[in-house]
């Protein structure tokens, strides 16, 4: 069974209320911890039109990769464990997506180095190393498209240190 | 634990523990709690606004560290953070196979909580 059996597509309510999920931590981790309905309704909005689903994925991308951003404390565990997308995750039909719009943070290269440093360091063993397996098989397959990276201008074999450190 | 006597009996060989290390036992015990990357995440988040007030970024930004790399925060940074993941593996080590829930965010919700209790009883032998 090839990865694309192993999940599918996901409908449209199930959509929103992922976009809610990670909208309502987003805003649990600010100060204040309040949570506005009406500002859930407006930020959708800045994505396009409600009723598309393209507008949700996009809403969905854009906040779940500012859960990645906000809660890196360690860039090798952002490969491990956040990026580390495998069929059975819920996000994985988005892991495209995510990683593009991680990458729009402007130090979002320097982060995936600093974690490929690491975990090709001498602290990790090889079966650490491959708890990043969900990473490297999403970034081997940009390699072979070509698609634009985020908003920059290279493709994935580009990311420092993937190619060299593999 | 016998911390005398038994040495022979321990596997893998001993090395230095730094902040890495007891991180990577804090995130498997997460994981073995039947955690996802969503507790994970919210751990972590949770556990620097109970120790230092503020969110990972902030943190980086204010101590001029580099984003991503914990040992280029500042020793006190670090050691709050190793000796609170340290306490926090501890107990979620002792709750193995306990936690339970109708779904993945109910689980993650116990396990947070575990994290985010042990954090504020750290912080009250922090300095600041």
């Amino acid at each position: 069974m090839n990865n694309a059996e192993l999940w599918k597509a996901m409908k449209l309510p199930e959509l929103k209320t992922k976009v809610r999920d990670t909208w309502n931590t987003l805003n649990s981790w600010k100060d204040d911890g309040v949570l506005q309905p009406k500002n859930f309704v407006k930020e959708v909005k800045s994505f396009g039109d409600r009723r598309r689903k393209d507008t949700w994925i996009k809403a969905l991308c854009r906040f779940r990769a500012m859960l990645a951003y906000k809660s890196c404390l360690d860039s090798w565990a952002l490969l491990t464990i956040t990026f580390n997308f495998r069929p059975e995750r819920w996000d994985y039909e988005y892991r495209h997506q995510i990683l593009d719009e991680f990458l729009m943070y402007p130090d979002a290269l320097e982060i995936i180095k600093g974690g490929l440093e690491d975990l090709y360091s001498q602290d990790f063993s090889n079966q650490e190393r491959e708890e990043a397996n969900g990473f490297f098989e999403l970034v081997a397959e940009r390699e072979g498209r070509t698609r634009r990276f985020g908003n920059t201008n290279g493709f994935a074999g580009e990311i420092p240190g993937v190619s060299t450190a593999a | 634990m016998d911390l005398l006597g038994k040495s022979q009996e321990l596997a893998p060989p001993r090395k230095r523990v730094d902040g890495a290390i007891v991180f990577r036992r804090f995130t498997k015990s997460i994981q073995a709690n039947g955690g996802d990357e969503d507790a994970y995440q919210n751990s972590i988040v949770e556990e620097t606004r109970e120790l230092f007030d503020c969110e990972v970024d902030e943190l980086y930004r204010g101590t001029g560290a580099k984003r991503g790399r914990r040992h280029t925060l500042p020793q006190a940074a670090q050691e709050a953070y190793m000796v609170n993941e340290s306490l926090s593996a501890n107990q979620l080590e002792q709750l193995e196979g306990t936690i339970g829930g109708e779904t993945q965010q109910e689980v993650n919700a116990r396990i947070q909580s575990v994290v985010k209790h042990q954090a504020k009883q750290t912080r009250k032998w922090l300095p600041w």
